[in-house]
């Protein structure tokens, strides 16, 4: 166990493992504002094992003392029904970090403090941080944090996180809470005589066996007998599992159930709720004291036009359009100036090495072409992610999810499934992600499989290049239309699945509103980078090898002619094109799409490559001029937008969904409605043209 | 039903305000002994269907309880418009809430 959390920088001079602290609290609470504060740019992005919830990791340091930061997902509580929820859990319990920060808004103290009271029956010692003081203050609500630090035996720091305030404080409370435990004195939540007795039997029958079971072992034997007795399913299989279905300690568990639910005549798990609130406004009936006063806020004030039942569908197609018109149009400029940099490169490299013939080939043809093809976007890329990172921190999301509501019901799903949908035009893979917040298994997965139908930002080169070879009259138009194809296949696949896959009603949903914000720059720009960074990983990994792959065959067998019908290239799409035949695509287009299931800007790479003449763009639109019609590349370019998710989606298809039947269910389908999308575009086009 | 005082939220007009009372659960429907089907659910493991008709209920109620929709909560209705789902407040927290579960809280309306 010694080497868990191990942390490439150790912290000087001794070989002590750094101290960890955990980050946790309620969605809104400006966690990540927090975590952000502390690690700054000092951060590293990972997945938790076995799941596809981001793990974000930090340092940070105080007083020249480093310490890691672990930020867990955002819950409301900390039972076994949400993914995150259990990450929460063992996380705490298995790798006992030395410190769990509970990040609260402190104008909604009340609420919060509910994911309090569980966590400090998990046995780590807690700080609270009492977030958005400035907000508490202007609602008339004064915290008494001495007294609450008292009440709760917990140290509580103040803060305002979006302007940096307690930042320090925080830090201070963190190192000096591990190096001098004293601050933290033993708060139990108290569940009444009669729970409480029950609680003490299961955890003596606990105690006598638990050291024989490594799961069991590692947590605190009240929590358990808590969790026993709120009916949760995770630790209930545990126990089954280490005692045998039929022992003493299950039936005992079974008992005290029907005991207290006998005595409170209600079920269990709501007695447990009422007394965890019941401590909670013990609580702050002490510390906080609030004049009430009767006030619209801002937020309702804001609300009353953007979520207006005429003016809010109108507001929300102005953001929307806002962020394409943003992305295509505004994006150009700076694309243009890295076009021409790659240029030099390019023309810098084909002067250096002239020789021998095939490294300058690699480099140029190979490398510069195709990742130089695919860069040409990130400016673009940046600016979509800029504004879902706005639309995100500002608090519209959810609204978002609110006005089109009605339109989901139509689908059979509610607007929190909206959105992922607006995730989904910058990627689908955090998008996905994002269905997690759905309640219903069945609505998730109807939003998870029609979701790659959304154009991402991965298929903007190919469009980008495919209307500026075909269509450069109306490029936004064309560019549009695609789009919207997508998203009315999105509506129609919807329909089917939810007809034929999925039949029933949607589910009823609750979402919080948050407060709208003011986005930071901070945080803004650092989630558009977390995830646009990702595209420049991806350039510098699997676009860059996949490019290398895309030479090669072009360039093999040697003396074949490079990127010609005989190389290994144009073998293997001669092979595959009566299959695409009737869609109007070469055997090049088949090379290209093949290459695009791994990403799908690899088809404009495979191009680059393929044609071998560099980054050039004039250069590969002039070759594809020669090889689609006008017709046929629209039926490219919505073969593209269709068929099988990239290998990233389906990857994150299948861990979300536990399965890889809805994984390659996802491929198949796509795949045939792609075919007959482009299939009806090409040969139906093609009765007018010939017509005409 | 004794009740005739409580309304269900989805019924409260933009503008009013009461006390939360009750949720009704898909569990507290019906004359079924809640400590049997207690027992079944969580000691033995539930059968697929059983998963899907009788998990729903306490998994909304908790995540409504957790969300600050407690029995004696006082609660105002931010917007009830035709067609769209509730805006309700609950302190100074704004909640959108599928008029589905909105029929199953329980208010007093002032």
């Amino acid at each position: 166990m010694q080497d868990k959390n191990c942390h490439p920088r150790p912290s000087e001079g001794n070989d002590k493992s750094m101290i960890v602290a955990a980050l946790t609290g309620n969605p809104n609470s400006g966690k990540t504002t927090v975590f952000n504060n502390l690690t700054g740019a000092r951060q590293h992005v990972g997945n938790w094992p076995g799941v596809t919830v981001e793990k974000k990791e930090g340092v940070s340091k105080y007083d020249s003392k480093e310490f890691t930061v672990v930020d867990l997902p955002g819950t409301y509580s900390v039972t076994a029904y949400s993914i995150e929820e259990m990450i929460v859990r063992n996380f705490i319990s298995q790798e006992r970090p030395d410190v769990v920060v509970d990040v609260v808004d402190a104008s909604n103290l009340e609420r919060n403090l509910y994911l309090f009271s569980q966590l400090i029956e998990l046995g780590r010692p807690v700080i609270l941080a009492l977030n958005m003081m400035d907000e508490a203050t202007k609602k008339g609500i004064a915290i008494d944090t001495q007294l609450l630090s008292t009440l709760l035996g917990s140290p509580v720091v103040p803060m305002v996180a979006v302007k940096n305030r307690g930042t320090e404080e925080l830090k201070m409370a963190i190192i000096e809470s591990v190096e001098r435990g004293e601050q933290f004195r033993e708060i139990k939540v108290n569940y009444g005589k009669e729970i409480e007795e029950e609680i003490e039997k299961i955890e003596e029958a606990l105690k006598q066996n638990i050291e024989y079971s490594p799961i069991l072992k590692q947590h605190n034997t009240r929590w358990l007998a808590i969790k026993a007795l709120e009916g949760d399913e995770h630790v209930l299989r545990e126990l089954r599992k280490h005692f045998g279905e039929e022992s003493g300690i299950l039936k005992k568990i079974e008992s005290s159930v029907r005991h207290i639910e006998s005595i409170y005549k209600q079920d269990i798990e709501s007695v447990i709720v009422d007394y965890r609130y019941g401590f909670i406004s013990g609580v702050v009936r002490e510390a906080v004291k609030r004049e009430r006063k009767e006030y619209e806020s801002r937020s309702d004030k804001i609300d009353n036009i953007l979520t207006n039942r005429i003016l809010g569908l109108p507001f929300f197609a102005l953001f929307m359009w806002l962020m394409f018109f943003s992305t295509f149009y505004l994006g150009k400029f700076p694309a243009r100036w890295i076009e021409i940099l790659i240029g030099y490169v390019a023309d810098g490299i084909s002067n250096l090495i002239t020789s021998p013939h095939w490294i300058r080939s690699l480099l140029v043809d190979g490398i510069v072409g195709g990742v130089g093809s695919v860069i040409v976007f990130v400016p673009q890329i940046f600016i979509m992610f800029l504004f879902i990172s706005i639309i995100e921190d500002s608090g519209y999301m959810a609204r978002a999810a609110f006005i089109m509501d009605r339109l989901m019901h139509w689908l059979g799903l509610h607007g929190k499934s909206f959105i992922p949908m607006i995730m989904g035009f910058g990627c689908n893979v955090p998008a996905v992600m994002a269905t997690r917040t759905l309640e219903s298994e069945r609505d998730r997965k109807l939003t998870i499989l029609i979701n790659p139908l959304v154009s991402c930002t991965a298929r903007l080169p190919v469009y980008a290049l495919f209307t500026a070879a075909f269509f450069a009259a109306n490029q936004g138009t064309v560019t549009f239309s695609i789009y919207m194809l997508g998203i009315i296949l999105a509506v129609l696949m919807a329909k089917l699945f939810r007809r034929f896959l999925f039949p029933g009603e949607s589910e009823p949903f609750v979402m919080e509103l948050p407060p709208y914000r003011f986005p930071t720059l901070k945080s803004t720009f650092i989630h558009m980078w977390e995830r646009g960074s990702m595209f420049l990983r991806k350039a510098g990994t699997v676009i860059l090898a996949g490019s290398m792959i895309m030479w090669i065959l072009a360039y093999m067998p040697p003396g074949a002619g490079y990127g010609s019908s005989k190389s290994l290239a144009g073998r293997i799409g001669h092979f595959l094109q009566p299959v695409v035949k009737p869609l109007g695509f070469d055997w090049q287009a088949v090379v290209a799409l093949i290459f695009g299931f791994v990403a799908k800007e690899l088809v404009v790479s495979a191009y680059g490559t393929l044609f071998g003449v560099g980054e050039d763009k004039t250069a590969i639109i002039a070759r594809i001029q020669g090889n689609f019609t006008p017709l046929s590349a629209y039926a490219f370019m919505a073969f593209t937008l269709l068929y099988t998710p990239c290998l990233a989606t389906v990857a994150v298809i299948r861990k979300e969904t536990g399965s890889w039947k809805w994984a390659v269910f996802a491929v198949v389908y796509q795949l045939i409605l792609a075919w007959l999308v482009a299939f009806l575009i090409y040969q139906i086009g093609l009765l007018f043209t010939r017509g005409g | 039903m004794g009740d005739s005082h409580l309304i269900p939220l989805a019924f409260m007009m933009s503008g009013e305000s009461g006390t939360l009372r009750e949720i009704r659960g898909i569990r507290h429907h019906g004359p079924i002994d809640p400590v049997v089907t207690r027992a079944k659910r969580t000691i033995r493991r539930p059968s697929r269907r059983h998963l899907l008709t009788q998990d729903k209920g306490p998994r909304m109620e908790h995540r409504l309880k957790s969300m600050g929709f407690l029995p004696g909560t006082r609660i105002k209705m931010i917007k009830n418009d035709p067609g769209t789902p509730l805006i309700v407040g609950i302190g100074d927290c704004r909640v959108c809430i599928g008029r589905g579960i909105a029929m199953r809280v329980m208010v007093e309306k002032d």
